[in-house]
């Protein structure tokens, strides 16, 4: 054995020298290289090969997509997860409509990769496609959850917001605004969220951040946060911002507003400081003033207060000529409240306020300017009122008639002015006597009631307007001197020393503005351009935003 | 005894109107018939709509259009819209009306005259609806008046607002009215302060806001025997992050309310011989492009032939009409020689309706109502033409040398590649008879004779102007497209579902049934498999109400990409097996067409006779699941079938005024057991019928369609008929079948009737 194998390494080793050497007939030199050279490269050819992935990039290059898909398939069947073949699979079932197997290819990849945000996107994007919304939100909030992406949070939003997911809208805008989401019209909708939770607080917190960037922009949601900072003890904060607010837009609506919520939070100092802040001489703002001044029954600082008022101001305005009227008269001035209706034209005022005006003048005796006010009130309006059209027929000297109507008019039921216009025309028509019986019965009645409720009693007293409504005339003027009777003076009986709380008939000389606004709807309701709502916007509806929320024509 | 007494006179006219109509059905007594129908009530079925066209600059751009014509038309009405700015109606023409809408945001020009108009209006009896203000701007001056108009529906304005709504609550919300798309916002809007007077309107949404010590109640959505009143912010609500609208109002219930739901036919154009109709057209934008799909790019097929070869050809059963561009296929304007052998081809198919997709394929109607050339030839010229490739500028060159005409290339500046020109073939000027009747003759030169064009597709805005749909209404031929209807995840409201038509001036024009593949593919941007979405429109208008017939709108594009492709013939395979009527898209358009002339009179309390109504063969009556057709007393239904809980009534187009009958479901149920007669009523059918003849045992009826015919009948259990089809005067088949024990009579025939065939039921046994 040990022979046989040493001569077996001997022809080895020696053996082929030999044969080349002892065969030289048909084994060439350059032969043997060639036949080196020619298995060589058919190795090499084969390692240059394409593998299966170089084929299927070259067949889907080339268009032959079945055939990669086949191949691709092969694959997946051998368990290939790859997130290259995934992928390849996904697009070509994707590409040839095959829906359900190009969903699994890619969930199955985006189970495979978590955290590459190119295929959670796919995915996203994919459930989307195919309408699959609760895939799709599922989705979006994976993929938020991983990753802050703004466009992500406002998609996410607006799908719950669409569908009137409140409570999961809300706590998406505050989760992604911890994570940075500072995009203003979904702060500003946290923030009514937020205060229909009755979190004012929080309210306050969110809005303040956006005006800091003034970008706070609606009125509706300036009114928020001046709220919301007023109830959170910021009241020195709101006025700040209701000054800057002014300035910024001149909205002088908005600030009459916010005068009104701060007096009815009692704020009547900080009131008065904003109007005159914001305010100017003459406008419509600075009227206000003196209306508070009137709230705290500072009667003589207002009435020289308007007066300063009137010679700077031009009046143009019909609803500020209203309150100037009112407030005149208010103060115990008819003569001036007169000058403003001249100068604005009294046939441009309000009838109301011509009622209270013309009453006001005649219950001062102010013949001229009463007649003047008369001519501009409609006859029926004048028939209508009793006491009116008594002082009219007195003024053009028609005792009898005067003395029916008077017959007529409920004496319980008229305020300050109205009761001394009644005397004054009682007087005249010749019934002094049971005029001045009738205001003793009155004002013992006042005096009587405002002792056992410490309050003035409306009762039949109550005061009313000239339509029934709510006082709108003003409280009488106190003139001994030209009126010998009784009358008790502005707010007070005649009896009685004991002042009246101004708020009885103050309280309702403006519309009350609590939780209402005056009718200013004159205006759009709903600008287009809201920031929480828009009108309901078909493609070319006013005010769209620019992309087009209905389907594009073909 | 008493009893009888009272019920002495009802019973007379009972008799005389039984009476009456056992002479209308006696042939031969077409007067009495008449004589009965014109002297009941008549359903009135017009609504006016107000609009301010200085906000609002077209009655298709009007929020009435956009959102509450399509729920008013489900519901049988139909609109006229007037600027209020044009001067209003005078009251000598409000007859005809139901009543009013309105639905103003914005401030009126003359809003004073407004209120007039309205008050006059009204006192005629007109019902009113408002949505949003009356009469905006609203001031104290006006308040009066505007409450005076408020209260023929119960509502008075108190001129206040609660601009503090985080503080209010909503007190009382009845959910059949309100939360249809959305719920109410958690964050409520400032809203007016609108009092209802009880027993005068009933409220549907009212909401409360503390004020003082007390609180204050707002009535934000009623409705009341005068009309209805919805609060803008109750309406429709807009999500700006997805740019999406949805109702937050209920438009069906509340409309239906608020105009009348009192029992009465509606007008269907959904449906046909108890089926959702089916249709398909396609435009012909993309024919000539080379397809992409593995198998047709190597032989450079263009996409118009492989939608031939996968979409049409496969599916004789599924008519489909087919847009030609007639320019696609003329060379000299850069179409192609191809398109043209494609068109024939195409047009010889017999389930193939000829229709044109225009002549040079306007992208921009409006820019053609006041066509300046001058103006286009600018455009043209401004926007730049692609460079020439080397290849392109020799062969120019050579042509040039040689004196030929030159080939059209991409190149071409008077070829348009997109929609920032006006039109796609400008070489010529634009010329409207062209457009549409030049247009629809090169359409009809390709098919065989005597084969016409049925329809006019519009093509890229789809806004044509008045005289566009003129000349096509002219040149005798129905047209459709724009609408977009899409009810699904991404346009998830019942807004996206447009009404049946737009008016142009005096001119109509239909909308088609659903969306085409542009808007669900990104505008041909992909992912182009998109319209496999469209089974969820289908879905949505089909339940819980059906809004739309079964359209399956597609371009010649979809052969271009494979997974286009594969939702067309998906949705093609769904249509092939779903329940539905295949018809040509020119009938849908004829029927939507008729919709607006049917004039329907109320001749008892249970019938009514339902005529002018062309190639409408369908009323409804919805919230009927208890009440039945009475075929002995109706005349020209040939019957019934329940959809949800409605009850679609098939009528005989043969007869020009139906009179339909109804009675409680159980009396028809136990009528048809008890039955001995051969009566049959029709359930549905695959093939449109007509013509229905009562014959001594049996009767016979003509049918058209397209596939095989399949028919479901109900007569009494277990009768047997002999049924043959007879086509010019051969007999084609003849077979005997028995209903089962529920009376249902099925049947199913031979694909024969893409022309009228007689179906004859014998009596057998």
């Amino acid at each position: 054995m040990a022979d046989v194998s040493m001569g077996t390494i001997e022809r080895m080793v020696g053996g082929l020298p030999k044969v080349m050497m002892t065969r030289p007939g048909w084994v060439k030199p350059h032969l043997l290289i060639m036949v080196v050279v020619f298995f060589g490269a058919l190795g090499v050819g084969y390692l240059l090969l394409p593998d299966d992935n170089e084929r299927i990039a070259m067949l889907e290059r080339d268009g032959h997509d079945g055939q990669a898909l086949q191949l691709l398939e092969q694959r997946f069947a051998n368990g290939d997860r790859k997130q290259r073949t995934l992928f390849q699979l996904q697009n070509l079932y994707e590409e040839k409509g095959d829906l359900p197997k190009a969903r699994q290819m890619l969930v199955l990849l985006a189970a495979a990769r978590p955290r590459d945000a190119n295929v959670q996107r796919r995915l996203a994007e994919f459930y989307r496609s195919t309408q699959d919304e609760a895939g799709y939100i599922q989705a979006l909030e994976a993929r938020l959850a991983r990753r802050y992406s703004q466009p992500v949070c406002k998609e996410l939003i607006g799908l719950y917001r669409r569908s009137g997911q409140f409570d999961a809208e809300q706590r998406t805008i505050a989760a992604c605004r911890i994570r940075g989401y500072r995009r203003t019209e979904d702060i500003v909708r946290l923030a009514h969220l937020t205060a229909a939770d009755g979190n004012m607080a929080e309210v306050a917190a969110l809005l303040r951040s956006v005006d800091d960037r003034r970008r706070l922009k609606g009125e509706g949601d300036r009114l928020m946060l001046f709220v919301s900072l007023l109830e959170a003890g910021g009241a020195d904060e709101a006025k700040t911002r209701a000054v800057r607010w002014y300035k910024g837009s001149r909205d002088q609506g908005l600030v009459l507003r916010l005068i009104d919520v701060l007096v009815d939070s009692n704020r009547h100092d900080l009131a008065m400081e904003l109007a005159r802040e914001v305010g100017r001489p003459g406008d419509a703002i600075s009227l206000t003033v003196a209306e508070l001044m009137l709230d705290r029954d500072q009667v003589v600082a207002a009435r020289s207060y308007l007066k300063g008022w009137f010679e700077v101001s031009k009046l143009r305005e019909p609803e500020a000529v209203s309150r100037f009227i009112r407030a005149a008269l208010d103060a115990e001035d008819p003569l001036l409240a007169y000058k403003a209706g001249e100068l604005h034209g009294l046939s441009a005022v309000a009838q109301g306020d011509l009622v209270a005006l013309a009453e006001a003048l005649s219950a001062v005796d102010q013949r001229e300017a009463f007649q003047a006010v008369k001519a501009q009130i409609s006859p029926e309006l004048i028939a209508s009122n009793a006491l009116l059209a008594a002082a009219v027929e007195v003024d053009q000297g028609k005792p009898e008639p005067a003395r029916q109507l008077l017959s007529r008019v409920e004496v319980n039921a008229l305020d300050a002015w109205r009761l001394q216009l009644w005397a004054r025309l009682m007087t005249s028509t010749g019934r002094r006597a049971t005029a001045v019986q009738t205001l003793r019965d009155i004002a013992a009645g006042v005096a009587n009631a405002g002792q056992r409720s410490g309050a003035p009693t409306p009762g039949s007293g109550s005061p009313t307007g000239p339509n029934g409504g709510p006082l709108q005339s003003p409280a009488p003027v106190v003139r001994p001197d030209a009126m010998p009777l009784p009358v008790p003076p502005r707010g007070q009986s005649n009896v009685s020393a004991e002042p009246a709380p101004p708020k009885l008939i103050r309280k309702t000389v403006r519309k009350r503005r609590t939780t209402k606004r005056p009718p200013r709807r004159n205006r759009l309701r709903r600008p287009p351009a809201s920031v929480i709502k828009k009108p309901a916007p078909p493609p070319t509806w006013n005010g769209l935003p620019a992309s087009v929320p209905f389907p594009a024509p073909g | 005894m008493s009893a009888r007494r009272w019920n002495l006179p009802i019973l007379a006219i009972g008799i005389y109107l039984i009476a009456a109509f056992g002479v209308c059905v006696v042939p031969g007594h077409r007067a009495q018939a008449l004589e009965i129908e014109f002297s009941g009530r008549s359903v009135k079925l017009d609504i006016l709509a107000l609009y301010d066209r200085r906000q609002e600059r077209a009655p298709h751009l009007t929020r009435i259009h956009q959102f509450a014509e399509m729920p008013l038309n489900h519901l049988g009405f139909r609109l006229t819209y007037h600027d209020v700015n044009a001067g209003l109606p005078s009251p000598g023409e409000l007859a005809r009306y139901r009543g009013v809408l309105t639905w103003f945001a914005e401030p009126l020009a003359e809003p004073d005259k407004v209120l007039d108009w309205l008050e006059v209006a009204l006192a005629r009896g007109l019902k009113y609806v408002v949505m949003g203000a009356v009469a905006p701007p609203v001031s104290e001056a006006r308040l009066e008046q505007v409450n005076r108009v408020l209260a023929r529906i119960g509502l008075s304005d108190h001129g206040e607002t609660v601009d503090m709504p985080w503080k209010a609550r909503v007190l009382e919300r009845d959910p059949e009215m309100v939360g249809f798309e959305r719920p109410v916002d958690k964050a409520l809007p400032s809203f007016s302060v609108i009092e209802a007077r009880r027993g005068d309107a009933e409220p549907h949404l009212v909401l409360e806001a503390p004020l003082g010590s007390g609180t204050v109640q707002s009535t934000l959505v009623a409705t009341a025997p005068g009309g209805g009143f919805a609060d803008d912010d109750f309406t429709v609500h807009y999500e700006p992050n997805t740019n999406r609208v949805r109702w937050t109002l209920n438009p069906f219930a509340f409309f239906a309310r608020a105009f009348g739901d009192e029992r009465r036919p509606i007008p269907d154009t959904t449906t046909l011989a108890g089926r959702r109709m089916y249709f398909s057209h396609i435009d012909g934008d993309g024919w000539n492009n080379v397809s992409e799909i593995e198998g047709y790019r190597e032989a450079q097929k263009l996409s118009a032939e492989v939608v031939e070869r996968e979409a049409i050809v496969p599916y004789p059963d599924l008519p489909v009409s087919v847009g030609l561009i007639a320019s696609d296929a003329n060379p000299a304007l850069g179409g192609n020689l191809t398109a043209g052998v494609i068109a024939r081809r195409l047009f010889a198919l017999p389930q193939v309706e000829v229709a044109s997709h225009t002549n040079t394929h306007p992208f921009n109607w409006q820019f053609f109502e006041s066509y300046d050339r001058a103006e286009e030839l600018r455009l043209i010229e401004s926007h730049s033409a692609p460079a020439l490739s080397l290849r392109e500028r020799f062969t120019r060159g050579v042509f040039k040398v040689a004196g030929r005409a030159m080939p059209v290339s991409q190149s071409d500046k008077y070829v348009a590649g997109s929609d920032s020109l006006p039109r796609t073939y400008m070489r010529q000027p634009f010329d409207i008879k062209n457009e549409v009747a030049g247009a629809l003759k090169i359409s009809e030169s390709f098919a065989p004779p005597g084969k016409r064009a049925g329809i006019y597709l519009w093509s890229g805005d789809t806004t044509p102007f008045s005289a566009a749909i003129r000349t096509a209404r002219l040149a005798g031929v129905y047209n459709m497209n724009g609408g977009d209807s899409r009810l699904d995840a991404e346009y998830p409201s019942v807004t996206y579902v447009p009404p049946i038509s737009r008016m142009a001036g005096d001119e109509r024009q239909i909308y088609a049934g659903n969306s085409n593949e542009n808007t669900y593919t990104n505008d041909w941007t992909g992912p182009y498999y998109g319209q496999f979405m469209l089974v969820n429109t289908l879905a949505n208008t089909e339940s819980p109400r059906r809004l739309k017939p079964f359209n399956l709108y597609y371009h010649m594009y979809s052969g271009e990409r494979p997974g286009a492709l594969a939702a067309v013939r998906h949705i093609l395979d769904i249509a092939r097996k779903a329940r539905v009527i295949p018809v040509k898209a020119s009938t849908y358009a004829a029927i939507a067409n008729d919709f607006f002339s049917v004039d329907i009179v109320q001749v008892d309390l249970f019938s009514w006779a339902v005529s002018r109504r062309g190639s409408l063969s369908t009323v409804r009556f919805d919230d009927a699941s208890q009440l039945a057709v009475d075929l002995t007393r109706s005349r020209g239904v040939l019957g019934s079938v329940r959809h949800e809980d409605s009850l679609f009534v098939s009528l005989d187009p043969a007869v020009e005024t139906a009179v339909v009958t109804l009675r409680g479901r159980s009396a028809e149920r136990a009528a048809r057991n008890e039955s001995k007669t051969v009566e049959a009523s029709l359930v549905d059918s695959r093939w449109a019928l007509s013509g229905l003849v009562r014959e001594s045992c049996g009767f016979r009826v003509t049918a058209q369609g397209f596939g095989t015919g399949d028919m479901l009948w109900l007569t009494s259990p277990r009768r047997g008929f002999r049924v043959s089809v007879v086509k010019d005067g051969k007999e084609l088949s003849q077979e005997t079948r028995w209903a089962d024990d529920q009376g249902q009579f099925a049947v199913r025939f031979a694909p024969v009737a893409v022309n009228p065939v007689t179906i004859r039921f014998a009596c057998h046994g």
